[in-house]
């Protein structure tokens, strides 16, 4: 400073001064300072008020900066939660068809409305909310709560039919929008769940053809990151992305819906009939490999799945069992094929017991000398262990090999076992001899149905399938699966011969005349067999029938297999044999195959035939509907103590024009049981 | 000092339009033009697409802007060519106009935002009157501190009167009320008071009576001061006022180094309120990233640097105190609103000058700028009228 001042006295500091003048308020005169000393400290202070702010704004400068390269670890959370949208599109789900192109799942829309709070104007609420409960049919102040709340998210309503939702979007309110979702239905229920499978909460394939041909039916899920301001409005644009998110494709079964319900039925009712712990029925075209049907009981539906795991186990593909004298064809087969023996070839059955080594092995129905025919008629354990003798461990297990044992079939269901077969190299006499006669192996109901096809087809075996074909969004096929020859077992001869021997066992005196369906040549084989629990052979049984029909010209491999049958018989001729001419005579009229007239027992409306046609000699219950002798008629079955229910089952797709009276059990019905009958005739059923 | 070279300066005197054109602190409206220029831009960007939502018309707040920037101009150029004695002599009508304005702000013309009444509506033009009272007030003071130098300690005669100026414009905004206008105008007072040399007794009371009314406000009414401090911990407070303040975080933090392009952020999507008046600045920061806020933060740096510079080189206390006084002004703004959005300052509603959309406060903010320019064309290297009067 510059205390020098032209007009007054110079002072010494102003803190000095200022403190002196206060004491001397007013008087004003005396202490004007002048103007250099004034304006000089005027300019320094000016100086350090550009010295402080500049300061100032350079740690501004240096803050805001740091607010941008490096936030703190809140506002990169806040700001990613506020302005990233995460979401998944999910591709749709491929149906399943079956081989008519029948739906059997898909996947249906299920929309949820959403809204998001903040978008709503508090003043608009009350409106929008009832506009929407209008749609929605729910309460008002419902809507306006959830309205209300705080966040960006509330769910206004779950699965509401696409329509609902479309009609809430058309309000065209930017806080609505709809957040898609499928779910998985399964059209029949519990038709076929076992092959079809489920899928998961994620939509993810679990198990059957849901699991096994999921990545096919999965299709491209796209995760989307996008910027999203507060109005919700996309930052980002999306480029094509539903294109991006391919569909799912539709798979078609070899699967017949029809011959599905047959088959299921017909295990019902062996159910109902033996009480056994379980049952399972293949039908297979042995032409083709082709599955046709195939169910097991107790069965699950996977629209609503329940605890119970036992009932979901596809036991046609994960469980190998001893299958007993259903082998007993093939290892004539192969016998015949390496020239050991004829058909008609002599083999001495030792009137039911013989010494194999130490061991002794014996037949139910003791035979003496007896043909290589007769051995499949009367299903002898002591022939059929000659047989393998003859053949030795190394070409018999061979030829099992060949028909499909011991290894998956490779059909596209997941867990498949492959069974378990003895290498020849260790297996002793006797183990050689039980093998014969399906002890000491295990199969699958499919190796099983493949393995007799291979038989029907003449000698070669197809490769069995459950899959026709996989189409895309388009219709376009992705993979196709033609049928495919995997080998020839036997010559044309030996599966004709072979064949012939299997008819034998459905005719009279055979093990399973109960298997015979009118107007048709069945060829087949039984089984019972010693049921293997803990590792020991208990009391229990494993009935089972195997065969196929047409026997000149099949159309269908049937297997049938009934685990522990606990009421009437435990034999596989009574149990499954039933069942297998239930499936093939149903499944053969809706295939249309025409019977074989001469074969069709003559029936005179006359003479009051008996009331259905079903070959078997007799259980008393005769459900099915029969062929009558002319042309396009049917025969009305006894269908007196069925409820409703099972009534309409039995004479669906027969055309007949129903009249029902009353409720209950069916009590009457005209025309009489056994009248032949046209499509379209009226049927009065009375209920009681 | 600088005043040494005072008496060596023999040019002749200049005059006419083309003198006060070379004396001209070119640098100071530079930087102002540039700023200008950028503010449009950055309301463009933070603006655009409300705009578009709320009026159908994306550049709804640029026109308006561009309206008030024109006037301003127009303003700032008249007054290059004012010499500072009309000024001087005509300041006090500003102040009397201002007041005027304030007091019609209570009238039906007034218009009533944000739960203050602020503005004049005039038809399609609505008028802040602080911002025009303000410099009426600075100039006012100037004038009355200039007439009373070397007497700035004495109470009655000097301090009460500049109380009694004050105080006109001080209640009025605390009517409305404006309570960080009315702060920032007490800080002019003071920068003016303090530039005319107010003895450091004073300076170091008003400091301590200041910190003792904060500490008895805080005991008394701890609430309060929550209420003021919780600006420092804006998580703390994220549904109130600390949301907007994370929302700039935010806006920053997605800017990073170099920012997300021009109109590239979001933040102006909805998300950060006012981003287009008292936040520009962050959607600078999205935008232009941290260089973007560094070259923003420095253009005021010389704006204020310039200012100050030329009230150190003033030939007069008048000159002194209205470059000060009129750099206070705007540095106090700047650095008010860059405060609240780093987080040193409580939310007040403050523009930013020169980028915040605001018709009134940039013609405001550009009568300033014209009236530093003035003052830097009659610098003492330039023997002129003002070097006279005193």
């Amino acid at each position: 400073m510059r205390p020098e001042s032209p007009r007054r006295a110079p002072r010494r500091g102003r803190a000095g001064s200022a403190g002196g003048r206060r004491i001397q308020v007013p008087s004003v005169e005396a202490r004007v300072e002048p103007p250099e000393v004034v304006l000089s400290r005027a300019r320094r202070r000016a100086t350090v008020l550009a010295v402080l702010t500049a300061v100032t704004l350079g740690a501004i400068g240096i803050r805001s900066a740091a607010l941008c390269v490096s936030p703190h670890d809140q506002t990169i959370t806040l700001g990613s939660t506020q302005r990233w949208e995460q979401m998944v599109l999910k591709a749709r789900r491929g149906s399943i068809l079956d081989r008519n192109g029948d739906p059997l799942v898909v996947s249906v829309d299920t929309p949820s409305v959403i809204v998001d709070p903040e978008l709503v104007e508090p003043q608009e609420r009350g409106q929008l909310a009832r506009r929407v409960a209008h749609i929605l049919d729910a309460e008002p102040d419902e809507i306006q709560r959830k309205m209300s709340r705080s966040g960006r998210y509330a769910r206004l309503a779950s699965r509401v039919h696409p329509r609902i939702a479309a009609e809430v979007l058309d309000i065209g309110h930017k806080a609505l929008f709809v957040e898609s979702d499928q779910r998985r239905y399964y059209t029949e229920g519990e038709l076929g769940g076992h092959v079809l499978g489920f899928v998961n909460s994620e939509g993810e394939g679990q198990s059957g053809v849901e699991a096994a041909l999921d990545p096919w039916l999965r299709g491209t899920s796209v995760l989307l990151q996008r910027r999203r301001d507060r109005r919700g409005l996309d930052v980002d644009r999306l480029r094509d992305v539903d294109r991006v998110s391919s569909a799912g494709m539709d798979v078609q079964l070899t699967l017949d819906r029809r011959l599905q319900h047959i088959t299921e039925r017909a295990l019902d009712n062996v159910m109902e009939r033996h009480k056994p712990v379980a049952a399972t029925a293949v039908v297979m075209d042995p032409r083709t490999g082709e599955v046709l049907a195939l169910a097991n009981t107790p069965s699950f539906n996977p629209n609503a799945l329940s605890e119970d795991a036992e009932a979901r186990r596809n036991r046609a593909v994960v469980d190998a069992i001893e299958p007993g004298s259903v082998l007993k064809p093939f290892v004539a087969a192969a016998a015949v094929e390496e020239g050991k023996v004829q058909i008609s070839t002599l083999i001495d059955c030792e009137n039911g017991r013989w010494r194999v080594g130490r061991s002794r092995i014996g037949d139910d129905h003791p035979q003496g000398v007896i043909t290589v025919s007769e051995v499949i008629k009367y299903s002898s354990n002591i022939g059929s262990a000659k047989l393998a003798f003859m053949l030795g461990a190394e070409t018999y297990l061979s030829y099992m090999k060949a028909f499909g044992f011991g290894e998956q079939t490779g059909i596209e269901l997941p867990a498949e076992r492959t069974g378990r077969m003895r290498a020849a190299d260790k297996i002793k006499p006797i183990e050689l001899a039980t093998t014969s006669y399906g002890h000491g192996i295990t199969v699958t109901a499919v190796q099983l149905a493949s393995a007799v096809s291979a038989i029907a087809n003449d000698g070669v075996r197809m490769k069995p399938r459950l899959v026709r074909e996989v189409v895309d969004e388009d219709g376009v096929p992705a993979l196709v699966r033609e049928p495919e020859p995997l080998q020839r077992v036997i010559s044309s001869e030996t599966a004709t011969a072979i064949t012939r021997a299997m008819v034998t066992v459905t005719e009279k005196g055979g093990t399973a005349t109960r298997a015979r369906v009118p107007g048709f040549n069945v060829a087949g084989k039984t089984g019972t067999a010693w049921k293997i629990k803990d590792g020991k052979y208990s009391d229990g049984r494993i009935g089972s029938f195997v065969g196929f029909v047409p026997a000149e010209d099949p159309r269908l491999a049937i297997v049938v297999i009934v685990d522990e049958p606990t009421v009437g018989s435990r034999y596989g001729g009574i149990v499954a044999a039933p069942a297998f001419a239930e499936i093939a005579s149903q499944s053969l009229r809706t295939l249309g195959v025409a019977p074989d007239p001469e074969l069709l027992p003559t029936s005179h409306p006359a003479r009051r035939a008996p009331p259905a046609i079903v070959a078997a000699p007799a259980p008393s219950v005769r459900k099915t509907i029969a062929v009558a002798a002319d042309e396009r008629a049917l025969i009305l079955p006894d269908l007196s103590g069925q409820t409703m229910r099972e009534a309409l089952a039995t004479l669906q797709g027969t055309g007949l024009q129903l009249e029902l009276l009353g409720s209950g059990r069916v009590a009457r019905v005209e025309p009489e049981p056994g009248v032949p009958v046209h499509p379209g005739t009226p049927v009065r059923l009375t209920f009681n | 000092m600088s005043t040494a070279s005072l008496p060596v300066v023999q040019d002749p005197p200049e005059h006419g339009p083309l003198a006060t054109l070379r004396r001209l602190d070119w640098w100071l409206l530079g930087t102002t033009l540039a700023l200008l220029a950028f503010g449009m831009i950055m309301i463009l960007s933070a603006s655009s697409n409300y705009a578009d939502h709320r009026y159908g018309d994306s550049m709804h707040f640029v026109t308006r802007q561009g309206m008030g920037a024109a006037f301003g101009l127009t303003a700032m150029i008249g007054i290059l060519f004012c010499p500072m004695r009309w000024i001087r002599r005509y300041g006090p009508w500003i102040y009397l106009f201002g007041l005027v304005g304030l007091v019609l702000v209570f009238t039906p013309l007034g218009h009533k935002a944000y739960g203050a009444v602020r503005w004049i509506s005039l038809g399609p033009i609505k008028i802040q009157p602080s911002e025009f009272a303000r410099i009426g007030l600075v100039l006012t003071l100037a004038g009355f501190l200039h007439r009373n130098q070397g007497r700035i300690n004495d109470v009655v005669g000097v301090l009460f009167p500049v109380g009694l100026i004050s105080s006109a414009m001080i209640v009025l905004l605390m009517l409305q009320p404006d309570f960080g206008t009315t702060v920032l105008t007490c800080a002019l007072i003071f920068v003016m008071v303090f530039i005319s040399g107010l003895n450091w007794v004073w300076v170091g009371s008003l400091g301590v009576t200041f910190v003792v009314a904060a500490g008895l406000g805080a005991i008394v009414a701890p609430y309060r001061l929550q209420r003021v401090t919780s600006f420092l911990n804006p998580f703390d407070d994220l549904e109130g006022a600390g949301h907007q303040v994370i929302q700039g975080w935010i806006a920053m933090a997605s800017g990073g180094l170099t920012g997300q392009g021009i109109a590239g952020g979001i933040a102006q999507r909805g998300n950060l309120p006012e981003a287009h008046t008292d936040f520009i600045a962050a959607v600078v920061g999205e935008d232009l990233g941290a260089i973007g806020m560094i070259l923003l933060v420095s253009a005021f740096g010389i704006l204020v640097w310039r200012g100050y510079g030329i009230a150190a080189r003033a030939s007069s206390l008048y000159g002194a105190l209205v470059a000060a006084a009129l750099t206070t002004l705007l540095a106090s703004q700047a650095v008010v609103n860059l405060g609240v959005l780093v987080g040193w300052a409580p939310p007040k509603g403050l523009v930013l000058p020169f980028l915040s959309y605001g018709a009134s406060a940039v013609v405001a903010h550009l009568v300033c700028v014209g009236l530093l320019l003035r003052i830097s064309t009659e610098l003492p290297h330039s023997p002129s009228t003002e070097r006279g009067t005193s």
